[in-house]
């Protein structure tokens, strides 16, 4: 009963994070800065979920509308790998 | 009064001058009595993350201006059928812009652009002054140094010619006092 898998599942994927938005009010989000973004998204340039990254709801909104802007005018790929 | 902000990627294969004509049309379709342009930066041809019309590359331009939707609507329309624009996407930045206050930001970046350079300048020169100081510096100390090595080599010239018999006495001396210390070093080793 002590030794339950669950238990030992929670403590491995517990990653308290904070929203890195919030804790840094200097960094913005720009579809602009691609720099800030590609920390966001997988090598294959998917968007990150925020259960991940610990982003809160309002940066997250905000941040998959500047990745999408930036994928719109080609300084983000849709898929595949992210160009250096 | 709205602000916009039109970022545009035009063909990076068409010849400058064509690119510049293309710049001009454009800016001359936002600039009328009421609409200006707040900045028109030229990023330059960047590697594009996808290809776009079977191009790796696109000449980025970054558009800033006011406005009110047709001219957006007017603008993207043009640019859509010129095909020396690739792409481009259009954000409303202020929805209430005040064109006063855009101005005065404008000459605030304008000056602070303009002092930057003097800076920038400044420091050129004062880097170049202590270059050219640094390099008489050493011009003369190498001029010296020659001198000096000059007088040296003949000294040395005419002191190896005299101490040439002497040392090759003085080194098997030295020898044989070696020889003779070797056993007392020893056995601390
Ligand atoms: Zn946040």
């Amino acid at each position: 009963m002590a030794i339950r898998p669950v238990n030992r599942r929670k403590r491995v994927f517990h990653r308290r994070k904070v929203c890195r938005f919030c804790a840094d009010k200097s960094m913005n989000i720009d579809y602009k800065e691609t720099r800030t973004l590609r920390y966001f998204t997988t090598d294959r340039g998917k968007i990150v979920p925020r259960r991940i990254s610990g982003t809160c709801a309002k940066h997250q909104r905000a941040l998959t509308t500047a990745i999408k802007r930036a994928r719109h005018i080609a300084l983000m790929p849709f898929v595949g790998n992210v160009p250096d | 009064m709205r602000r916009y902000e039109t970022v545009f990627i035009a063909d990076p294969d068409i010849p400058e001058e064509n690119r510049v004509a293309l710049f001009e049309r454009l800016k001359g379709l936002i600039e009328t009595d009421e609409n200006f342009i707040i900045r028109f930066d030229e990023w330059g041809v960047r590697k594009t993350a996808y290809e776009i019309k079977k191009k790796k590359r696109g000449f980025y331009v970054l558009a800033e201006y006011t406005g009110m939707g047709d001219l957006v609507q007017e603008l993207e329309r043009v640019m859509r059928i010129d095909d020396r624009v690739l792409k481009f996407l259009t954000v409303l930045k202020d929805e209430d812009a005040n064109p006063e206050a855009i101005r005065e930001e404008m000459a605030r970046e304008e000056a602070e652009k303009e002092a930057k350079e003097l800076e920038r300048a400044e420091a050129k020169a004062a880097a170049e002054a202590r270059k050219a100081e640094a390099e008489a510096e050493a011009e003369a100390t190498a001029v010296a140094e020659a001198a000096k090595a000059a007088e040296e080599g003949e000294a040395v010239q005419a002191e190896e010619e005299d101490s040439a018999a002497p040392e090759e006495a003085d080194a098997s001396s030295e020898e044989s006092g070696d020889e003779s210390e070797t056993p007392v070093e020893d056995p601390k080793e």
